[in-house]
């Protein structure tokens, strides 16, 4: 029996620790082994497993994605595949029909049948919490009905031809183990992966799913780990506690490259990073003004600098290679401080001007750096820029509000990999837009947007693209890099967009 | 000289007498004037943080689509009461704290207290080991500054703890990374998946808190060690170990007692820098993402939470330093 007092037996205590770290250091993870049993991947934040919930494809997506299962799914390349859906057709200008397989299950057995599906879209876009945060995009759904077990249909209140793409990142949990469990902090799914364990501030941990329909992921168990500073994530990838990481920044990533064990690099994000232009501040609405500051800005030099290389000057639009639309012939702005100069003279302000530029603490890969490096060549051509840095838990709001900075740091992105839903962003009376832009924009991306067929949306792509340049409607910059470090004993071909899914990943040969 | 209850030389029944009463220290009075303190100090923090977290934005966003129309927002807004003044908001919280229905957390359907306690284990975990080794490296160092033998042991090592004072927490942090994890690797760089985890913010937290309290301990030593008492235990014929561990440092504790308590209440919010540095996932690695979430049933509860432990710690300061100190009981 334990009656003496600790304190008076330092032996004991000794003796104790000892055993308790030795304990301990058992528990530790022995280093892998050839074939590749686990990888552990640094995340983002967590917040929620709710699929309905989740917005980050870096951060509460990842997880839920790999957990759930969707109607359909973006490669890679930006290709549109089925995943439930064996095949979808237009049935009818504003209708769109699903066919689904019949061997995805849950965990529990249950089907993952056409009811699941309009349980789920019913639950985004008229349940007691909706709209929730994945009925993004949905607008434009009016209804959706299980014809029968396999077949599910959607109403349109007009013709949403990117439905399909839409519905990419739109994933279902069972119904009738909602009403006894909370999605947002457990899981049963009927993806490639199940969950083993779930604590948003520290691990999450998956397994694969041996029922899982599809093919089989190469990698058996993964860990996501949370890790909110940067240098020591960073730390933890040299010291081979993480497998990879992304989001890095551009600055870091050379001290990494230095690391053997590490494959460390950039490529474009499907997703460009602009200044968007608020048309309510003043001088805003003058389009010499907003050519001027097109011009004032040197790319090249602020993408060799403050992004060491690893991207270059992006062209005169916001959408990145995997979009519909996208114009590989297009060039970026030309850097002409002298026309700068040339433009605002001629907009009778010569003697220069201030203006207020916002821009988030995090958030946008390099982008704090990046808006010192335009403040200061904007100042070069008389503008002054006045620079706000907003934290993270307040940007949304700073992003909507009317008296907003006249230039916002922003990288615009789509999960569906959707021009409409992209160019949509910057439509008069669009919660990140501010002012009226010019009704020509308006009118072809509505146009875009409720097209009956793909060359009149693609037609309306390329007229929108010609206004957004011609009105010098946004800041042209640069393409996000899409920084990574990833252990050389993994083969894992990064992808444009954001998901960072386990089941991307084969071990290397 | 018989040593005297009201003359000045309290440290010999500071040191035998008070700890062998068997009374409490404070009178019922004195105890409910602090709890009437206390709960007003809870109530202002809980105040302020309400007006402060509800009037920089409602989560309605955060809990809207990305598109959602003014409409939407509005009508997410009203779902959750956030539509009403904040006077409203206000009174509608205290009432139902005060009824007992305490907020859920907006993300998910366990209550803001079920997150927040859920998180108390670890940060206590933390603090705790924190504070042991900040109060042994900084008693020790402060100790040996005024009695080790050899000069260099009185000055190279407060001296060389003098510097982690000047250094923030956050690159003490890093720094201790580098070396422990990365060239070492003797230990991991950041979670809390084994007691290894622990090791390097818990050394972290005691870096930051040991150069106060060895330098306050140092300056207490000093003045004590000229006293007249200590000229009465010496010719008294009492051992020179004795009257330095049981009558010199007795006397000093007192303020490095207070010292210590009220930098503990203080860690609870501040250890948040080291929690986020170590990925360790503690009320304070909670408290900035529910922040960032304007998840402000989980703030305003961490800091009800933060608040009784600030004001149970001073408390319990304020108890140890009347058995310490047996004049301050008046």
């Amino acid at each position: 029996m334990k009656t003496q007092s600790l304190v008076r037996a330092p032996a004991r205590v000794a003796i104790v620790m000892a055993a308790a770290i030795g304990a301990a250091a058992l528990l530790v993870p022995a280093p892998a082994a050839a074939q590749i049993e686990t990888v552990t991947v640094g995340i983002e934040p967590l917040t929620t497993l709710d699929p309905g919930k989740g917005r980050a494809t870096r951060g509460d997506l990842a997880i839920s994605s790999q957990i759930y299962s969707s109607l359909t799914s973006v490669n890679e390349d930006g290709t549109l595949v089925g995943d439930l859906a064996l095949s979808w057709e237009q049935t009818a200008p504003t209708e769109w029909t699903f066919n689904l397989r019949d061997d995805a299950f849950f965990a529990d057995g249950s089907p993952v049948d056409a009811n699941v599906v309009a349980w789920n879209l019913d639950r985004m876009l008229k349940g007691p919490d909706a709209p929730m945060p994945a009925a993004t995009g949905m607008r434009l759904i009016a209804e959706v009905t299980a014809k029968d077990a396999k077949t599910v249909v959607f109403t349109t209140s007009e013709p949403f031809l990117d439905l399909p793409r839409r519905l990419a990142w739109t994933y279902f949990i069972e119904p009738k183990w909602a009403e006894e469990h909370d999605p947002s902090t457990e899981a049963m799914g009927s993806g490639p992966y199940t969950l083993v364990s779930w604590d948003p501030a520290g691990d999450v941990v998956l397994k694969l799913n041996e029922n899982y329909y599809g093919p089989k992921p190469a990698i058996p168990n993964a860990t996501y780990r949370v890790i909110p500073n940067e240098a020591t994530r960073l730390a933890a990838l040299r010291g081979g506690e993480l497998d990879a990481a992304f989001g890095i920044d551009p600055l870091s990533v050379g001290q990494l490259q230095a690391e053997d064990s590490l494959s460390v690099g950039a490529i474009d994000a499907n997703k460009m990073q602009t200044m968007r232009i608020n048309f309510g501040a003043p001088h805003m609405d003058d389009l010499r003004v907003r050519q001027a500051i097109n011009y004032a800005i040197d790319k090249d030099a602020i993408t060799k600098s403050v992004y060491a290389g690893l991207v270059g000057p992006g062209s005169t639009q916001i959408l990145g290679p995997l979009y519909d639309g996208f114009e590989a012939n297009r060039e970026a702005w030309p850097y002409d401080p002298e026309k700068a100069r040339a433009l605002l003279a001629e907009a009778g302000l010569s003697d220069g001007i201030t203006i207020r530029l916002g821009t988030a603490e995090t958030g946008y890969v390099g982008a704090a750096q990046a808006t010192q490096a335009i403040a200061a060549q904007l100042g070069q051509v008389g503008i002054k820029a006045e620079i706000e840095t907003i934290p993270y838990a307040n940007w949304v709001r700073y992003l909507r509000d009317p008296e907003g900075p006249a230039l916002t740091f922003i990288a615009w992105g789509s999960q569906s990999v959707s021009t409409p839903e992209i160019l949509a962003q910057l439509v008069t009376g669009a919660p990140y837009a501010i002012g009226p832009v010019p009704a020509a924009y308006d009118a072809a991306v509505a146009a875009a947007t409720g097209a009956a067929d793909e060359a009149t949306k693609l037609a309306e792509i390329a007229k929108a693209l010609q206004v957004t340049e011609d009105e010098a409607m946004t800041v042209f910059l640069w393409a996000q890099p899409q920084t990574y470090a990833i252990s050389r004993k993994l083969d894992w071909k990064v992808r444009m967009d954001d998901w960072v899914r386990v089941y991307d990943i084969h071990p290397a040969q | 000289m018989p040593p005297s209850t009201s003359g000045p030389t309290p440290a010999n029944t500071a040191s035998t007498g008070a700890f062998r009463s068997a009374r409490l220290p404070i009178g019922p009075r004195v105890l409910g004037h602090r709890l009437l303190a206390a709960a007003f100090a809870v109530w202002a923090a809980v105040t302020i943080v309400f007006v402060m977290i509800t009037a920089t934005g409602d989560p309605a966003l955060a809990l809207a689509p990305e598109d959602a129309s003014a409409a939407q927002v509005e009508q997410i807004r009203a779902r959750y009461g956030f539509d009403q003044p904040i006077p409203v908001q206000y009174v509608r919280f205290v009432v139902d704290l005060a009824t007992g229905g305490f907020p859920s957390s907006l993300y998910s359907r366990q209550t803001a207290a079920q997150v927040v306690l859920g998180t108390l284990p670890n940060t206590l975990l933390l603090g705790g080991a924190g504070i042991a080794i900040g109060v042994l490296l900084g008693g020790t160092v402060g100790y040996l500054s005024v009695f080790a033998r050899f000069r260099v042991v009185r000055e190279v090592p407060i001296s060389v703890l003098m510097v982690f004072q000047s250094i923030p927490a956050f690159l003490t942090g890093i720094l201790l990374i580098l070396l422990f994890s990365l060239q070492l690797r003797w230990l991991p760089t950041s979670g809390a998946r084994s007691w290894w985890s622990l090791i390097l913010p818990a050394v972290t937290v005691g870096l930051s808190l040991a150069p106060a309290i060895a330098r306050l301990l140092r300056s207490a030593l000093m003045e004590q060690i000229t006293a007249d008492y200590v000229n009465t235990a010496r010719a008294k014929g009492l051992t020179r170990r004795r009257i330095r561990l049981h009558h010199i440092l007795g006397n000093s504790l007192v303020p490095v007692v207070t010292l210590v308590g009220l930098q503990a209440g203080s860690l609870l919010s501040g250890i948040v820098v080291v929690e986020t540095v170590f990925a360790w996932p503690g009320l304070g690695s909670q408290l900035v993402k529910s922040v960032n979430l304007h998840d402000y049933p989980v703030v305003v509860t961490a800091v009800i939470v933060v608040a009784i432990a600030y004001v149970l710690l001073s408390l319990l300061v304020d108890l140890l330093v009347m058995l310490l100190n047996p004049r301050s009981r008046y």
